[in-house]
């Protein structure tokens, strides 16, 4: 095989690559389509009573706190106004190094309570329990730090409630968000877990603690991002739950069976994507594993949690190598499920496009373009082939993110005034110049990161939370 | 020769994939511009609307139908339709006659029949709450169909229709479907039907509990806390005497009023089924007396979390000896797990 025929055979496999990512992509923005059409219905549905039927079960909400001395008592004013019949707030300081809990026990007027904790799940050790004079829905956990699973396994062993939600202590969810993220689980008994729609909170504003105008944010860092998340969850999440293939409930706003999670074994601590890791586990246990039973993993597009994004580069980088990790070392973890007989479309669809699109997509990528770029400078190929190459990676791009963008048109369209629609246009034109070659070039370090098993951290996230300024109540 | 053809056609693949992916591509952007500005034009036509017909509508609430109605376009219909039933949904009581006199002087209710056949979900959810609202014997049968629908959510807007227009024989036609059908949103389905009138409900809820299957029984449960007392009572009797699932004992220990009843509550206090022992401790501390503290004491050790909080709870009420009496329990405990729910539930109700 000579040289000209390698080089051929690489540019036919990675046309193929490209190719195939993106009709399966495409695939999943029609299911997602016809999705929508059912959520825009049950949003006319609006004319239906909308009041508590009652019959709402009760639900923890765990709020992990680690160095949040800034945002937490705005975060914690906007979830106590939340509207929803029967509900709890288990914060857990997860050994922060600031003032964190200070902040809370001055803000609620916290008070040490000697509660029958019964530790169902192993956590590093609890220091103390507080409880809140004025808010008995409000209790924090003291304890040392062990990352943000020991920290939800802690919150999961204080609820008091069937249903658990976590939360992120940057977040501000909107009023209504239990209410209709609770629904799949009352209509549904077997439904273990429900993810909801996170978006981008940069550039918005809240007021009493709830988000009172959406905006966008100012820098095109964070704006792209906006395009990455409707991309991730109209129609990356919305195509997979109808098959029961969801493989991601996202950490910063996802509710769980209290009863499923712990019979799991709750998080694992040794990983850092550890929301999708309990997720596949669930569908692992559920489908392959002696536990078998029927069980449902859902995603709503409508409740909205709202959390910030990375303005910078190096916090950025930070996420998208965590995040990549984390999904290598769930798959990994629970690599059982892969073509399993029992697997379902979990095993058999979701889990190799996760594998290959994702997992290892950044490393087909790169190295792709790497060979293409090097050809056409030794003359392998001509410029003009390395064009339509160009041309080709551009326009399905570009078909992906319009689709996601005709979708949120098509559905919720939060962005309401025009200038905002031609921002997000613009966005995703300059998404594929650049930020989508260093985000690929981030997420290959960190696969390489993961295969030389170096250990994987979370990393800061340095907050401006500028958006919060008008969270608390008055009064 | 072969390798350059085979790369010439790569790069003629790869070219038309961009052509063709970017040509998508505007096509689709064209689609969201457009599908911008003409929800733009509808919103602004819809303000224009509200702005001349809320006004009148509101008159017409208070009793006084305008003489002056502006001709209703066909493109407002659906604008008309949901302010109308907006106000009547906040209407209490009687004084509907105004409204609906107005409606029947534009045609909403031909109107509203018209759009039940539109391809839109929301023309047709809209036509089936006016004709609720009509509340016309004659369109039972017409709304009844969408009963049939796959769609749950049309289902529920038939079910709250059909409710408006003949309670009575909503119930027997909406029941035995909400028991047949799975995916149909209980909760909501009842609240539906209890807004037209709840004692129907828990008469329908009664007669089926003993024939339920128990996968429809447990879907349906819930349904007893919405039942006034005197059907509670009675549908904890019908589950305690035939059910053994733990769901609906759970749900009879919970809705249990009847002390006659408290030997069968022991007795379920040492259920294998944590949630029945649970509510069998709740049921122990509402209605049992120095009889049944031994075996609330018992649960106190109980290896679940809830059965001891709810027996712990159960214990510091007054006739069990309140709080100084559950005080007084704890040196004699020997289970560290339930010293510390006595501590708990004692700080609990601290000052």
């Amino acid at each position: 095989m000579t040289l000209q025929d390698l080089l051929s055979a690489s540019q036919w496999l990675f046309l193929g690559y490209l190719v195939v990512l993106h009709l399966a992509y495409l695939a999943l923005d029609a299911v997602a389509l016809r999705v929508i059409g059912r959520e825009v219905e049950a949003g006319a549905a609006g004319l239906l009573p909308s009041a508590f039927s009652g019959l709402e079960p009760p639900i923890t909400l765990i709020v992990p706190a680690y160095n949040e001395e800034a945002t937490i008592a705005a975060s914690l004013w906007s979830l106590l106004q939340l509207e929803y019949p029967s509900f709890e707030i288990v914060v857990v300081n997860d050994g922060s190094r600031d003032r964190t809990l200070e902040v809370l026990v001055a803000e609620f007027g916290l008070r040490p309570f000697p509660e029958a904790y019964h530790a169902a799940l192993p956590t590093r050790t609890v220091r103390g329990l507080y409880r809140a004079g004025r808010f008995p829905a409000l209790r924090v956990i003291d304890k040392e730090n062990g990352g943000k699973a020991d920290a939800l396994n802690a919150g999961i062993n204080a609820s008091h409630s069937p249903l658990v939600c976590v939360v992120d202590a940057d977040s501000v969810l909107q009023r209504d968000s239990l209410q209709k993220i609770v629904r799949p689980m009352m209509e549904d008994p077997r439904v273990v877990a429900v993810g909801g729609t996170i978006r981008l909170a940069n550039g918005c504003h809240v007021s009493e603690g709830f988000l009172d105008r959406v905006d966008l944010p100012r820098g095109w860092l964070a704006r792209i991002q906006v395009v990455e998340y409707l991309r991730a969850f109209l129609f990356g999440r919305l195509g997979w739950s109808p098959m029961n293939a969801l493989l991601i409930v996202s950490g910063a706003f996802g509710l769980f069976r209290k009863e499923a999670v712990v019979e799991a074994g709750g998080y694992r601590t040794d990983t850092v994507g550890e929301d999708m890791e309990l997720v596949v586990r669930l569908h692992r246990l559920r489908r392959v594993a002696g536990r078998r039973r029927p069980h449902r993993i859902v995603y709503v597009a409508d409740p909205i949690c709202w959390t910030e994004a990375p303005e910078s580069l190096k916090v950025l980088r930070s996420q998208r190598m965590r995040w990549q990790r984390g999904l290598l070392e769930s798959l990994a973890a629970n690599r059982r499920l892969l073509f399993h007989p029992r697997g379902g479309a979990a095993g058999w669809l979701a889990f190799p496009f996760m594998l290959l699109f994702e997992g290892l997509g950044p490393l087909v990528e790169l190295v792709g373009w790497g060979v293409l770029v090097l050809a056409a400078l030794v003359g392998g190929i001509s410029w003009s082939a390395f064009l339509a190459w160009l041309l080709a990676a551009l326009g399905l791009s570009l078909l992906l993110s319009v689709s996601a963008l005709l979708l949120e048109e098509r559905s919720f369209h939060l962005y309401e005034q025009p200038r905002q629609l031609l921002v997000l246009l613009g966005a995703i034109l300059l998404e594929n110049l650049g930020y989508r070659q260093l985000t690929a070039w981030w997420r290959l370090q960190a696969v390489v990161l993961w295969l030389a098993r170096r250990p994987g951290r979370w990393g800061a996230m340095q907050r401006t939370a500028s958006w919060q300024a008008g969270a608390r109540p008055p009064g | 020769m072969g390798s350059a053809s085979a790369s010439d056609l790569l790069v003629r693949i790869a070219l038309v994939t961009g052509l063709v992916a970017m040509a998508l591509a505007a096509a689709i952007a064209l689609q969201v511009l457009r599908l911008r500005r003409d929800r733009l034009r509808r919103q602004a036509r819809a303000e224009r609307f509200l702005a001349a017909w809320r006004p009148r509508v509101y008159d017409a609430a208070l009793g006084a139908v305008p003489a002056d109605l502006p001709p209703l376009s066909a493109e407002d219909d659906q604008t008309f339709l949901l302010l109308w039933n907006q106000v009547q949904d906040g209407l209490r009581g009687p004084p509907r006659a105004g409204l609906n006199a107005l409606a029947r002087r534009v045609g909403a209710r031909t109107i509203a029949l018209r759009r039940l056949g539109a391809r839109g979900p929301a023309a047709r959810l809209v036509a089936l709450r006016t004709l609720g609202h009509f509340g016309e014997a004659e369109d039972f049968e017409t709304v009844r169909v969408f009963l049939g629908e796959r769609s749950p959510v049309m289902c529920l807007a038939a079910a709250r229709a059909l409710a408006h227009i003949d309670p009575v024989r909503a119930v027997e036609v909406v029941w035995p479907r909400l028991v047949a059908r799975q995916d149909w949103p209980v909760a909501q389905v009842a609240t539906m039907l209890r807004e037209a009138d709840g004692a129907l409900v828990g008469d329908a809820l009664l007669r089926s509990l003993p024939a339920l299957a128990p996968a429809d029984r447990r879907r349906l449960l819930p349904l007893v806390a919405l039942l006034d007392e005197v059907r509670a009572g009675q549908a904890v009797a019908s589950l305690l005497s035939t059910a053994e699932d733990q769901d609906s004992l759970a749900v009879a220990l919970q809705h249990l009023r009847a002390p006659a009843l408290l030997p069968e509550v022991v007795r379920l206090a040492a259920h294998p089924a944590w949630p029945v022992r649970t509510q069998a401790a709740s049921a122990l501390g509402r209605l049992g007396g120095p009889a049944e503290r031994p075996c609330l004491v018992g649960l106190l050790s109980d290896p679940e979390w809830w059965v001891r909080y709810r027996a712990a709870q159960a214990l510091r009420a007054g006739r069990f000896g309140g709080a100084a009496g559950l005080a007084a329990l704890a040196p004699g405990l020997t289970d560290r797990f339930a010293r510390d729910m006595v501590a708990h539930v004692l700080a609990e109700g601290a000052p």
